[in-house]
């Protein structure tokens, strides 16, 4: 494929996966049966999208010196090898190229700095914990850390040394099955490293935020992720207990918190509970057509460098 | 590790009952185990004072040791990190609930009604 128009090509495919795609996905409900391919697929459009993005400017900068975009790159280093600073190219072409690795250069260094103030804040919260949090009270199943705090919250900080932090206000609220539901569910986020799948979104979210579909893709997958999380905590705990658990945390919530920072997150837990009180039958075929989407995603951005 | 750990919550703990700035002598003698050195409580205090728990002042010859903040306060500010679902920050947990609109919340209490109605009737 000429360089030329693989650049439009992935600029097409570029705009439909940060724009209509992600639009569309995210607010279909179907998703919900099976979230864990879903994930899957919103994996594949991040990748897509992104080396579409990527691919498409660099393939417009280098259109002049022709063959396929491989070949255009081959060239370009060419020209800077035999001295030639332009890389032959002409002024605007040589502008989109500097616009190309200023793209590259946020992209990952936006990334970059995610992953690493996740992981300090993350490690000062989880110091934080190990000052001042209570021991897990004898006589209630499971283990974590607990807070001393009458709001009902509980959360896990994933890592190397993991922890699982429920408040006292939470323990009071949950009878033991509704307690074993949710340290499955947090064991589930753990075991399953779901924090590392949410990162890039994050990071792309924060890399650009102009765009309404990376957002959200973003908040898509984080509820897809506690699906999955409660789908697999099910294996281990009562169904229905998970759900009055969830859906008595989120009533009591931080209440008493008077200077909690508050979001709603568009009925996520509320789909959750019903989710688990009338289990929406899974799907064979839609799990296919998922997963084929995402493998197709994964090579559609390889087949225009041929 | 876990050793340093309680040794750390125990030291916090002195810091916290003091009410005032301390010396490490004084927290040495304060702190339950007896039997401990001073160097490995002095450790313990430069610890946290770099992990920004403690602050240390100069007072002529003698360094005295103060709380930066009390476990109160710490265990708020752990809180708004856990319900903070807006920002970034939240990023570096996962929570298992947040916080709802008044209307999701009514709806919610008819759903928790009927997860504990199933929940009495038998249903796993």
């Amino acid at each position: 494929m000429s360089v030329s128009v693989a650049g439009y090509g992935l600029a097409v495919l570029a705009v439909a996966l940060i724009g209509p795609v992600p639009a569309l996905l995210a607010r279909a409900r179907w998703t919900h049966r099976e979230p864990r391919a879903a994930v899957v697929c919103w994996q594949a459009i991040g990748l897509s999208g992104g080396l579409a993005l990527l691919g498409s400017i660099t393939a417009m900068a280098l259109a002049p010196l022709g063959g396929n975009l491989l070949g255009a790159l081959g060239a370009w280093f060419g020209q800077l090898a035999d001295g030639d600073l332009t890389g032959g190219l002409g002024t605007w072409h040589q502008v989109l190229l500097v616009a190309t690795f200023v793209v590259y250069a946020r992209l990952v260094g936006v990334l970059a700095t995610t992953i690493y103030r996740t992981w300090t804040d993350r490690r000062r919260h989880r110091d934080l914990v190990d000052l001042v949090a209570d021991p897990w009270p004898t006589g209630r199943p499971g283990q974590g850390h607990v807070l001393k705090h009458p709001g009902a919250a509980a959360y896990c900080l994933p890592g190397w040394t993991p922890r699982v932090v429920v408040t006292s206000g939470a323990l009071e609220a949950l009878d033991d099955a509704e307690l074993r539901a949710v340290l499955a569910h947090e064991e589930a986020h753990l075991r399953e490293r779901h924090d590392l799948v949410a990162l890039p979104f994050a990071a792309w979210t924060r890399a650009l935020p102009w765009f309404p579909g990376i957002r959200r893709a973003r908040m898509a997958v984080d509820s897809l992720l506690e699906m999955v999380a409660d789908d697999t905590a099910v294996h281990r705990c009562e169904r229905t207990a998970l759900a009055s658990a969830l859906a008595r945390i989120a009533t009591i919530g931080g209440a008493a918190t008077p200077d909690g920072a508050f979001a709603s997150t568009g009925g996520t837990i509320l789909a959750r509970v019903r989710r688990l009180l009338d289990p929406p039958e899974r799907s064979g075929a839609l799990r296919v057509v998922l997963y084929g989407t995402a493998a197709l995603l994964f090579v559609l951005p390889a087949l225009v460098l041929v | 590790m876990a050793r340093l750990g309680e040794l750390e919550r125990a030291v916090m703990e002195v810091l916290w009952t003091a009410g005032r700035p301390v010396t490490a002598r004084e927290v040495v003698d304060a702190l339950p185990d007896r039997s401990l050195a001073a160097t490995t409580v002095l450790t313990v205090l430069s610890r946290l004072e770099h992990k920004g728990f403690v602050a240390r002042d100069r007072n002529g010859r003698a360094h005295h040791y103060r709380p930066v903040a009390g476990r109160e306060e710490h265990v708020a500010a752990l809180m708004r990190e856990a319900l903070d679902t807006a920002s970034d920050r939240g990023a570096a947990l996962a929570r298992f609930a947040e916080e709802v609109s008044p209307t999701e919340a009514a709806a919610l209490a008819d759903a928790l009604t009927e997860a504990v109605r199933r929940r009495s009737d038998g249903e796993p």
